[in-house]
């Protein structure tokens, strides 16, 4: 036990792992409002979604369509910017750490990082595509970010104290057009490269090739094995092959559907133990990672105030499945000490699950789900409202909160350990 | 086990997981209801053995167009096809008559349209009003399939239906059968394509890959049935054949094959029979699932052509 402190102490206290948690937690406010404004639009404000079908939205709030469109800009403009923040925070931590004009390096980076996946489309219209900006891309927009700091540490000058005055601004300003036109040289030659990837439609590949792994038909071992490599990925904060629907998981969830309707409930159903089922039923209370437990332990049992706050307002939008507010805030996403609860608790999840379906106790979940449906909730509606799935479903988010606990002390242990060495590495804010 | 005493020890961890599950407990009442009423709604959609033939008539044709076709399949075929009308007003209101009979699973319903003019801007007009009465259909009578013909512009009407607000993944559209549907309106050039052609052709990947289309057309001389060219039927394949499962072209001659006399033609009843109806020996096998490749049951089409 003292050795794994000793080792993730060191490793925390490492600089680019110190500016990845310090541009994750200062994200955090736009992450929670978007998130916010997310579980409105698709969980309330939509016929789809668990509020929205459950009471009947449409029916009696006027202009629903309206606000939900409204939430939905404020999310996109939020959660689907974060990366751009990020790439800015990120290098200005950079700079800053090395004692250089952390300004100038963060709107640097920021611009870098737009025009590495700025490409107008050529086709019908011109448009551009958002999905490069969005949380899933941080790792990237820090790294980006990181680099442009590095940058900034070489070519640039360094920081002064004085107060702003009209005259050093603009030597401000000039002493930093060196390393802004480097970085900006060097993002143009990636700008042109990713260019020519998209071009020829390199990055459509990757992404068949990662949806296309869960086309296959499921088995147990299969299922496991893509949830993994979900879980893994979400960790580095892109999304993985469940978060996606292929054409194989589509028949099937037509298959046990179609059977179920027939036959009147879903205990004999031809794919009782297909990945999507399984997964998005028992693996993902809270959002990937089981993060409702995550929140529930915090709350309960941590002794760091912060994280009790960021818990508790992250416990609202976890309820509807939406994690991204812990994995800034706490932070979650690259943070080695949650890396094995986050990865490992869905499949045991899923591994629970699949016991009591095997033993008959409870049956496989086939019918649809509105989307942002309280987790525990998932297996009931999925089941047709069979109640030992309600019982199992609660029964599993007990476990889960409970198995997050250690995790929960390790990650204080490391703290103490750290403030105890001083901070001597830590003068980066 | 020190974790686990001072965490159950803790009176916040009790109240707030009793908080949270008190919460989860009152959600799963009305989750209960909804997931039982869903269910029971695509159950009922998912079992239903009914596939009912809906027919839209053409420009100036009201909603008793049909009523004599359907009379003379009754006789030839004896198997009572009850008949359903509806004539949607242009204020959107919906006025029905006559009813299906309990238990039949191949009923007539004609959807007719108080304003009935000729001319492209009508026909959206008439597909989106079409879209409102065959939702209302589908909430009555929980239909998974069904077959569609549309004399004249009404083959128009259900073109722009499909490629405009047909999009349900639990109802499909088996067959559609069109006579003297006048895709090119009045040119009898295929060279020079109206606005309408050529919006049909590019939006013609959102007609479903499985229907299967046949499409009739008359001949009074050589070239027209009377009132629409023989050319603009057969632009009909530049939207259909390739993006149908299959798509037919069948030409009716004779005394009987004018325009507005096709609909009383022995020869297009037979058609009818043969190629749109249910066939009789099949009408009791006809449960078909939700992901089926191959949704006809018709052997006589040639879908791989």
């Amino acid at each position: 036990m003292a050795k794994i402190v000793k080792l993730l102490t060191r490793l925390k206290s490492n600089s680019f792992f110190q500016i990845i948690q310090r541009t994750l937690v200062i994200l955090f406010p736009f992450a929670l409002i978007g998130t916010f404004a997310q579980v409105l639009s698709t969980s309330f404000l939509s016929v789809g979604g668990f509020f929205g079908s459950i009471f009947k939205i449409n029916a009696w709030l006027p202009h629903y369509q309206a606000l939900r469109i409204l939430f939905d800009d404020l999310s996109q403009l939020t959660l689907g910017m974060l990366t751009i923040a990020g790439a800015f925070e990120a290098a200005k931590y950079t700079a800053k750490y090395y004692q250089k004009d952390d300004q100038m390096a963060g709107l640097t980076a920021a611009i870098c990082y737009g025009l590495i996946f700025f490409h107008r489309m050529k086709g019908n219209t011109v448009t551009i595509e958002m999905r490069y900006y969005d949380y899933h891309w941080l790792l990237v927009g820090i790294v980006v970010g990181y680099l442009v700091g590095r940058i900034f540490k070489r070519h640039g000058m360094d920081a002064q104290q004085q107060a702003p005055h009209h005259d050093l601004i603009l030597n401000r300003a000039f002493g930093a057009l060196k390393p802004i036109f480097v970085a900006v040289f060097w993002a143009l030659i990636l700008h042109a490269v990713f260019g020519l990837v998209r071009f020829y439609r390199v990055d459509s590949y990757v992404l068949n090739a990662i949806q296309n792994f869960t086309n296959q038909p499921s088995s147990f071992t299969f299922t496991m094995m893509s949830a993994l490599l979900t879980t893994v990925l979400a960790w580095f904060g892109f999304a993985g092959p469940l978060a996606f629907s292929t054409k194989v998981v589509e028949t099937e969830v037509w298959d046990n559907l179609s059977y179920a309707l027939s036959h009147g409930s879903s205990w004999k159903i031809p794919h009782p133990y297909s990945a999507s089922s399984l997964y998005h039923s028992f693996g993902t209370f809270g959002g990937t990672g089981v993060l409702l437990a995550l929140v529930i332990a915090m709350i309960v049992a941590s002794r760091n105030r912060n994280s009790r706050e960021v818990s508790q307002w992250s416990l609202f939008p976890a309820i509807f499945n939406a994690n991204v507010p812990m994995m800034f805030g706490i932070p979650v996403l690259l943070n080695p000490l949650y890396l094995v609860p986050f990865t490992l608790l869905p499949l045991f999840n899923m591994a629970v699950a699949s016991l009591f379906i095997w033993l008959h106790v409870m049956p496989p979940v086939a019918y649809p789900v509105p989307s942002g449906t309280p987790g525990p909730l998932i297996p009931f509606i999925g089941t047709n409202g069979n109640v030992m799935a309600l019982v199992i479903g609660a029964f599993i988010i007990v476990l889960d909160v409970l198995l997050y606990l250690p995790f929960i002390r390790l990650a204080e242990n490391v703290d103490q350990a750290m403030l105890r060495e001083g901070g001597r590495t830590n003068e980066t804010a | 086990m020190k974790l686990l005493k001072t965490f159950f020890r803790n009176k916040k961890s009790w109240l707030l997981l009793g908080i949270f599950f008190g919460i989860i407990i009152i959600l799963a009442f009305p989750s209960y209801a909804w997931t039982q009423s869903n269910v029971k709604q695509m159950a009922t959609r998912h079992n239903s053995k009914m596939s009912p033939v809906i027919m839209i008539p053409g420009s100036s044709a009201t909603q008793d167009r049909f009523d004599d076709l359907v009379q003379k399949i009754n006789q030839s075929d004896g198997r009572k096809h009850s008949l359903l009308k509806l004539k949607v007003m242009n204020s959107g209101q919906i006025n029905v008559t006559g009813e299906i009979r309990p238990g039949d699973n191949e009923p007539f319903i004609v959807v007719g349209f108080e304003n009935n003019k000729d001319g492209y801007d009508n026909i959206k007009k008439e597909a989106k009003m079409f879209n409102t009465a065959f939702n209302q259909l589908t909430k009555k009578y929980n239909f998974n399939n069904f077959k569609a013909f549309g004399h004249s512009n009404g083959g128009l009407v259900f073109t722009d239906f499909l490629e405009n607000y047909f999009n349900n993944d639990q109802i499909t559209m088996k067959r559609l059968m069109t006579v003297g549907t006048p895709y090119n309106f009045e040119e009898s050039s295929t060279s020079r394509k109206t606005q309408m052609l050529a919006d049909f052709i590019k939006n013609k990947t959102k007609i479903p890959s499985d229907l299967v289309v046949y499409s009739l057309s008359g001949t009074q001389n050589y070239d027209s049935d009377g009132i629409v060219p023989i050319n603009s039927v057969a632009a009909g394949k530049y939207i259909y054949q390739g993006q149908a499962a299959s798509y037919t072209q069948i030409t009716v001659s004779g005394k009987m094959a004018q325009h507005s006399a096709m609909l009383d033609n022995p020869q297009i009843i037979t058609i009818m029979e043969q190629y749109l109806l249910e066939p009789k020996a099949k009408t009791t096998n006809n449960n078909r699932s939700l992901s089926d490749d191959n949704p006809t049951n018709d052997i006589n089409n040639n879908t791989n052509n």
